[in-house]
């Protein structure tokens, strides 16, 4: 038996670490089909721009989470500062939209930036116990600072149309919607390609086996602070979004039930592999929304339930479902390795 | 005179009121085919953690290349040239080996922080990669999750990730255990196939693999260093014997 | 100040008894149960709903606030809890949210959104002074109370058989069970009493807290934590410590500085945190 080519080695090599990065088909007829959705149910679009921004949320923990291995119960953090940012700019005068959307953005970034350090000691434990005290504190900040926050009573403010055409507030639900689409879909590209980079791949094998990462020389703590930057940047324009297109901001957003759903809608749709977070936020503003039409006040005993048959059941097998299904399509885009 | 690639002054270890590295000091030279023996317990995973930066010592130095590094973190001595593998595979599940050996090449020519080229984007690592896959027998089960390959090819990707950092000392922590015997001769060709310029300290139980590959043996029992020197000097060593009688060939 | 100080002892010890379950589940087990407010409530609803709709004198009612929680308590441990026992913090995090979030829309059907309120009987109402100082008759009953408590699980923890065996299963639970400690039923007896405690804490609680309602969980779970983190998972003092300072910082930062609240609480927990993280959880944590 003769071994393999060289070159003919080299060039699977190629290939294979390759894979990834291209898009394929069923990604494209996935925006597409989202896209499609919004032009076609002009009823619903304040619902799918509702899980349009919690994909985006969504997302942003699934790049500590699934890809980087951090735990968090505090995300919720990032959104509401990104949301009460761009509100308090656009109450101020400065109502343009993307103004607004960079403010959340930064904001966010720079608290994710000063706590990311928190993280890197002690174990699972210790991260979820300090990013739950982190994201009360601010709550407990922004609930004290009434002045700036509106306290309890919210804050008024309305938003300039996007780019000066076109308007997004809650009487233009469907450019709010396509706002919130095009926002998502350029940082999801962005993190698409940050996945599949050298970066993305030292980020999985810090979650594979940090130890076995520092012995090959990969500095941990700077990768993981940068990481988890992004994240919250990415949360804080989830939270702008959400600002902007409802108009609305309330301090429920920095709620401790905000971090348990973002991670609910992880789990359900598969944390790893960047496309899970958007399925998982889908179906759960669907299930939410089916629910309540049912029986309103008792959705929460639904969420629990399903945590509790979903973690007994095994996250992982049960999240890998939607995976699997996409898996009889597309064989390779659903790795959970690198992207 | 050149300085050891690697040496240990003095270096102590306690772990409460348990001595597990009491005062060792030695040296390993250039391109050195050295190994460390001892029988269990005799503190040898905490010397490889030592040196290697995983565990700081109570008291003593760690010199690499000539410069101090006792208080250096583990990557920075990686960066350094000191390369280590683990006695219990420590490879990443999800990755596949291709990607593991992109990763350890990446970080080592600097290109480990870049966000926004694509893995595998360079044909010069794709190059090497291929390399080490060949040198290993790992060409076929490049594309599989770690996870699913068999016990032997993990342990060969185990040497092959700490060989991709080009390090110019490698500490190997038992590299034949719990491998089956149809698949030891794999080792010990990868072994024997190692640069000749990069220094080796091979820590091992099987005293073929030993005797095989060392030039120079060193001797740990209850954390001291009992006693160095060329394999036959120390396979005729009265101690050496009295130390490992009633335990078997394998250690 | 001095009955700052008191009425802050009086909250600590409060929580101490609401918080001791959650300190041994977590230091025993390794076990992350945010559910544990859940048992809480169901004390303070025993306690409540006994005296209002059935007579049953407040002290007589106290058993009950422990024994109902405590046999829940068992049948949970054995049939789910048990499950998810090596599973990651993550995993258990996730399933005790879920519990409590069930318990919650359940107790708003079963019993209603209102605070069912505990009316103290008049040997407990008033103030009385001691030493000149000027204290609530019931805040004196609490901290004498659930300092004997205090006492007699330290008690218990050291001198009994038992005591002894839940220390070595504590310290390492395969080698206790090699030595042929029945590790099982260690666990079910500790979190039924921890559970129970958490029950009997609801109960004495209904009165400082303004009412049982069903967000009861959830408005103390974040105080649990902090009490556990500033406190550890390392036995009762540390149970004990954890839960009096906090307390005091509570009443007297409410007190003093009002506008800057339960932030210093979080702060204190963070800070915590920051310089203690393998020390507080050096059992339960894997980085």
């Amino acid at each position: 038996m003769s071994a393999p080519d060289a070159t003919e080695t080299t060039r699977r090599v190629a290939a294979h670490l390759h894979r990834r990065a291209r898009w394929r088909w069923p990604e494209i007829v996935f925006w597409l089909a989202v896209l499609a959705v919004i032009f076609a149910l002009p009823s619903r679009d304040a619902i799918i721009n509702e899980a349009l921004i919690a994909g985006l949320f969504a997302l942003s923990l699934d790049l500590i989470l699934g890809l980087t291995g951090i735990v968090s119960l505090g995300h919720a953090a990032f959104l509401g500062l990104g949301a009460y940012s761009a509100a308090v700019l656009a109450s101020n005068g400065f109502a343009d939209p993307l103004l607004g959307l960079a403010l959340g953005a930064a904001v966010a970034a720079i608290v994710g930036f000063v706590t990311a350090p928190l993280l890197l000691r002690g174990g699972d434990l210790t991260r979820l116990m300090v990013t739950l005290g982190v994201s009360l504190m601010l709550g407990e900040l922004a609930n004290r600072n009434g002045w700036l926050t509106g306290g309890a009573d919210g804050l008024n403010f309305s938003i300039a149309p996007l780019l000066g055409l076109f308007p997004i507030g809650f009487t233009g639900q469907r450019n709010a919607a396509l706002y919130s689409f095009a926002v998502l879909f350029i940082l999801f590209a962005t993190a698409r390609r940050l996945a599949t980079s050298p970066f993305g791949l030292s980020l999985a094998a810090i979650r594979e086996n940090r130890l076995r990462a520092g012995a090959l020389g990969v500095g941990a703590s700077r990768r993981i602070v940068a990481i988890y930057t992004v994240a919250a940047a990415y949360a804080g324009a989830a939270g702008a979004l959400l600002a902007q297109t409802t108009q609305i901001v309330s301090l429920d957003l920095f709620d401790f039930h905000r971090s348990a759903d973002v991670m609910l809608m992880l789990i359900i749709g598969g944390a790893g592999y960047l496309y899970g977070g958007l399925i998982g936020a889908a179906a759960f503003i669907v299930l939410r929304d089916v629910i309540s039409a049912a029986t309103p006040e008792y959705w929460e005993f639904w969420i629990g339930l399903a945590l509790v048959i979903l973690v007994l059941a095994g996250r992982e097998r049960i999240a890998s479902a939607p995976r699997r299904l996409i898996a009889l399509v597309a064989p390779r885009a659903t790795r959970r390795g690198v992207a | 005179m050149s300085a050891p690639a690697l040496e240990a002054r003095g270096l102590v270890r306690h772990f409460g009121a348990l001595i597990a590295t009491d005062d060792v000091s030695f040296a390993v030279e250039p391109g050195a085919r050295q190994a460390l023996i001892g029988p269990n317990g005799a503190g040898k995973t905490t010397l490889i953690n030592l040196l290697t930066g995983v565990l700081t010592p109570t008291a003593g130095q760690v010199w690499l290349q000539g410069r101090d590094v006792t208080h250096l973190a583990s990557s920075a001595r990686v960066r350094m040239g000191l390369s280590r593998t683990f006695q219990i595979n420590q490879l990443f599940p999800d990755l596949t080996p291709a990607e593991s050996l992109a990763l350890a090449i990446s970080e080592r020519n600097g290109s480990g922080a870049d966000f926004w080229r694509i893995v595998g984007d360079r044909p010069e690592i794709v190059a090497e990669i291929e390399g080490l896959l060949t040198r290993f027998g790992l060409e076929s089960d490049f594309d599989r999750p770690t996870r699913d390959l068999p016990y032997g090819k993990q342990r060969l990707l185990e040497i092959a990730l700490a060989l991709a950092t080009r390090p110019q000392v490698l500490l190997l922590d038992e590299p034949a255990a719990g491998v089956p015997e149809e698949e030891r001769q794999d080792i010990l060709a990868a072994l024997a196939a190692l640069p000749s310029d990069v220094a080796i300290l091979l820590i091992e139980h099987d005293m073929d693999l030993v005797f095989n590959f060392a030039e120079r043996i060193s001797v740990l029992v209850a954390g001291k260093l009992l006693t160095e020197g060329a394999p036959e000097a120390i396979a005729a060593d009265e101690r050496v014997r009295g130390v490992y009688l009633g335990e078997d060939a394998h250690g | 100040m001095l009955t700052i100080l008191l009425d802050g002892v009086a909250y600590g010890m409060l929580l101490f008894v609401l918080s001791s379950g959650l300190s041994v589940t977590l230091g025993l087990m390794n076990f992350i149960n945010l559910a544990h407010g859940a048992f809480a409530m169901i004390g303070g609803y025993a306690t409540a709903l006994l005296m209002n709709r059935a007579g049953v004198p407040f002290l007589a009612t106290l058993p009950a606030a422990f024994v109902i929680p405590a046999i829940l308590g068992v049948v949970l441990e054995r049939t789910l809890y048990r499950r998810l026992y090596g599973a990651s913090p993550l995993d258990q995090v996730l399933f005790s949210i879920g519990l409590v979030l069930m318990a919650m829309p359940i107790a708003a059907y079963l019993i209603g959104d209102e605070p069912q309120q505990v009316h103290l009987p008049t040997w407990l109402s008033g103030r009385i002074e001691l030493g000149g100082v000027g204290i609530g008759v019931y805040r004196l009953f609490i901290i004498v109370v659930c300092g004997a408590i205090a006492a007699a699980l330290q008690m218990f923890l050291i001198k009994t058989r038992f005591g002894a065996q839940l220390r070595a299963s504590v310290d390492d639970a395969r080698v206790a069970q090699g030595l042929g400690i029945n590790v099982d039923r260690i666990f079910a007896i500790v979190f039924a009493v921890g559970s129970g405690l958490a029950g009997l804490g609801g109960a004495l609680s209904a009165d400082v807290v303004g009412g049982i309602d069903p967000s009861f969980p959830v408005k103390f779970l974040v105080t649990f934590l902090i009490v556990v983190t500033i406190g550890g998972a390392n036995g009762i003092i540390g149970a004990l410590i954890g839960s009096l300072l906090l307390g005091v910082l509570d009443v007297a930062g409410k007190y003093y500085a009002p506008s800057i609240g339960a932030f210093i609480i979080y702060g204190v927990m963070v800070v915590t945190l920051i310089v203690r993280p393998q020390g507080l959880f050096a059992r339960g944590d894997t980085p």
